[in-house]
């Protein structure tokens, strides 16, 4: 069956919403209360992250969508097991997006770079702040879905990836069959794991009547989640 | 006036590293873990000394103040980096038998799993505690981690995972390595497990935290 062409986003690094103090958080401080060395440091990695990103993506919604069972959906024929709190999540949808983005290979090699030169602290915070890059390019792709879905009279759920919820990541397997070869730089392992390793694959549906929630994360058991309690940006 | 070695503990429980080091603020212009460990075997310390009583106290305090949230990441790697300029001095000691490891302990993330933060933690408490550490990396196959045993007997295997996906990928390796090493001990750890889910798996001990693993080995294996 024919997928339509991925629509495709770029964006610059200062085109994200990421703020140093996010970072600080992550890491367990409170934001702005986080001690020396690490404030200073966080704030010279921000100044060098646009030379090190390359931040695309894009999404694709195939022609035909349909929910099989309570873990099971067939997209173009092709049949994915998100398991059953990703399939709820997408019970009333109509249709279903399926979603690449990048923040590119340049951060992940910045960071061993620095790691291999002894400055394991700095190597973390630019892994931690890849995280963030990608997931807020992820967000902003989102919001610009779901303009285009609103024209038509649409809404959209959250964001769900493989590896998370239950869904397995070899799924990305099939999931990748929906783009051309190498999108955006990005290629799937034997493992089936992502390169660039900032790399965030998902499925976001599509309908009338469904709407974006907070995470879950009540009827889940796995309490250390990253995603746990995430906010949503609308 | 303090032990030379009580020193080093606390420039490797503050992350000093050495004079050059201009963190903690509070230690500026002091000598580091790098300078007291070499005066230390100057003053003729034993080798054996200078690790159990100047660089695993030390880091046997980030790893509680880890475990009681009183630290975070950032800190413990820079203690980890105050430990490796010690370690620096130590080699030698190492390599010619003078000082003796606890035991080897193997670690990696499981296959299909990338995310390495929380496996370099606790290989750096680990390391800290006096163990060989022999870190596999990320996404290991169990046939690597079964040659490994092999050419390793009587080590300990540590495997993280942080999807909850590929924590089935551990539950394999788990099976698989017992069925050829029954005896074989293996540490499991990682954001979603549970003490449930090592039981269940069979592995030998879980633990949220990187100090719970360092206590297990040595006061249950070594």
């Amino acid at each position: 069956m024919q997928t339509p062409d991925p629509v495709v986003f770029k964006y610059a690094f200062a085109d994200l919403p990421v703020k140093t103090g996010w970072i600080e958080k992550l890491m367990g401080y409170a934001e702005g209360e986080s001690p020396d060395p690490i404030a200073g440091m966080i704030d010279e990695i921000f100044t060098e992250a646009p030379a090190h990103t390359d931040i695309r993506g894009g999404y694709v919604v195939p022609v035909q969508f349909e929910i099989l069972d309570k873990s099971h959906i067939k997209v173009n024929f092709l049949d994915f097991y998100p398991g059953k709190i990703i399939t709820g999540s997408l019970r009333k949808s109509e249709k279903i997006a399926f979603f690449l983005m990048t923040a590119g290979k340049g951060i992940e090699a910045w960071s061993r770079e620095r790691i291999r030169n002894g400055d394991t602290l700095a190597g973390y915070i630019i892994d931690l702040l890849g995280s963030e890059i990608v997931e807020s390019a992820v967000d902003l792709m989102q919001v610009e879905l779901e303009k285009e879905m609103e024209r038509e009279g649409y809404h959209i759920t959250n964001p769900y990836s493989p590896g998370y919820c239950g869904w397995l990541v070899k799924e990305q397997q099939k999931l990748f069959t929906f783009f051309p070869e190498n999108f955006c730089g990005i290629s799937l392992s034997e493992s089936s794991l992502m390169i660039p390793i900032k790399s965030v694959s998902g499925i976001t549906g599509i309908g009338r009547d469904v709407k974006k929630t907070a995470y879950s994360c009540k009827i889940c058991d796995v309490q250390n989640c990253v995603y746990r309690d995430r906010k949503v940006l609308t | 006036m303090e032990n030379i070695l009580d020193k080093l503990s606390h420039c490797i429980e503050f992350g000093k590293i050495n004079l050059a080091s201009p963190y903690p603020p509070d230690m500026k212009g002091q000598e580091g873990a790098d300078e007291l460990a070499k005066t230390a075997l100057d003053q003729g310390n034993p080798a054996s000394d200078i690790l159990q009583k100047g660089l695993v106290p030390g880091m046997e305090k980030v790893g509680v103040k880890f475990r009681e949230n009183k630290i975070f990441v950032p800190q413990v790697l820079m203690s980890a980096k105050a430990m490796n300029a010690a370690m620096v001095h130590l080699k030698p000691f190492f390599q010619s038998g003078e000082i003796e490891r606890k035991g080897k302990f193997v670690i990696c993330t499981v296959a299909g799993d990338l995310h390495d933060i929380g496996k370099n933690l606790v290989s750096m408490m680990i390391e800290g505690s006096g163990w060989e550490v022999i870190d596999l990396g990320v996404d290991v196959q169990t046939s690597k981690l079964v040659e490994t045993i092999k050419e390793n007997p009587g080590c300990v295997i540590g495997l993280s995972a942080l999807l909850t996906t590929t924590m089935n990928n551990m539950a394999d390796t788990v099976k698989e390595i017992k069925a050829e090493f029954p005896s074989q001990v293996i540490v499991v750890g990682g954001a979603p497990l549970t003490d449930e889910f090592r039981i269940e798996i069979g592995a030998d001990f879980y633990s949220p935290d990187p100090q719970g693993a360092v206590e297990y080995l040595n006061t249950v294996v070594a």
